[in-house]
């Protein structure tokens, strides 16, 4: 992309494009002018601020989710006895 | 024939796996699968597949972490599965997806609201999770695969591009449709009442 496109870039980016590069920040570097698109952009929209929001949100809970121990859930005594019989019956 | 070194270099009596790891395998599955039945599927077929390779096993890792990576395979091999059984009903998502989302000059159709502060309490962490849950349940399975690679998994892009024979561009649009889609149910099912206050609806671009 030449300057005067990433200058357009940045100056046009709507909220459909603006919300995609909030997910992609999570998967890949952004490019400077996608940097400063999404900076531009949030400065001048509040609906964009407020799913920036929520996808911080929703990060920090998945991290907590995928880090904690499920402790209270258990293998059921039905399937236990199966899965020991299946390996008795395979030893 | 020369005795066999009686170091930890063989795997315990598999009488004792069940009970030994049975519920931490389960636990691990659970979660990442979201449905008891084939998280108990995957433990059997993860204790079964070391049974049949108990000579593999080299002592290096402790027994559970081996148990582990073995029933990660079998995870990313049912979520393979899955998703290509799904492939030939449902075509790649398409940018038409994006059109009912966002209306002319790609603003927002259906704005975000009422999403302020990110440290929830307790009581909303609860609330937030139960809401999740059910909004993560109503994801279609192409985006519902990508949620379980990676909100739960945590796997990073280039491996579930690899995972789901994806270009990562495709990854990053499914994860963006993903994304969106749990936006608008969680307004709905946590936020709830907060939505319709009509001061938070008048925020604009
Ligand atoms: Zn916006």
């Amino acid at each position: 992309m030449n300057l005067l496109k990433k200058i357009q870039f940045v100056l046009n980016v709507n909220c459909r494009q603006a919300s995609q590069l909030l997910s992609d920040k999570s998967e890949r570097p952004l490019a400077g002018y996608e940097r400063a698109a999404l900076r531009f952009h949030l400065f001048v929209c509040g609906p964009c601020r407020k799913y920036a929001l929520f996808l911080l949100i929703l990060r920090d809970v998945m991290m907590r989710i995928s880090a904690e121990p499920n402790d209270a859930v258990h293998l059921s005594h039905e399937s236990r006895s199966r899965i020991k019989a299946t390996l008795e019956a395979h030893s | 024939m020369p005795e066999q070194p009686a170091t930890n270099l063989t795997t315990s009596d598999p009488a004792t796996w069940v009970d030994a790891h049975g519920d931490i395998l389960f636990r691990y599955a659970v979660k990442r699968v979201r449905d008891r039945e084939t998280a108990e599927e995957l433990v059997q077929e993860t204790l079964l597949a070391a049974l049949q390779n108990r000579d593999s096993f080299s002592g290096k890792s402790a027994e559970q972490t081996w148990f582990i990576s073995i029933l990660r395979n079998k995870i990313v091999d049912h979520i393979r599965k899955r998703a290509r059984e799904r492939d030939r009903f449902e075509p790649t998502p398409d940018e038409t997806y994006f059109d009912a989302k966002f209306a002319k000059k790609g603003k927002w159709s259906d704005a975000p609201v009422g999403w302020s502060g990110s440290n929830l309490s307790p009581d909303e962490l609860r609330e937030f999770r139960a809401a999740l849950d059910l909004c993560a349940d109503k994801l279609p399975p192409a985006l519902a695969h990508v949620f379980s690679l990676r909100e739960l998994d945590q796997m990073d892009s280039d491996s579930i591009c690899k995972v789901l024979s994806i270009t990562p561009t495709n990854l990053w649009t499914r994860l963006h449709r993903m994304r969106i889609t749990l936006r608008e149910c969680l307004e709905v099912h946590w936020l709830g009442d907060a939505k319709t206050t009509p001061a938070a609806a008048k925020e604009g671009c």
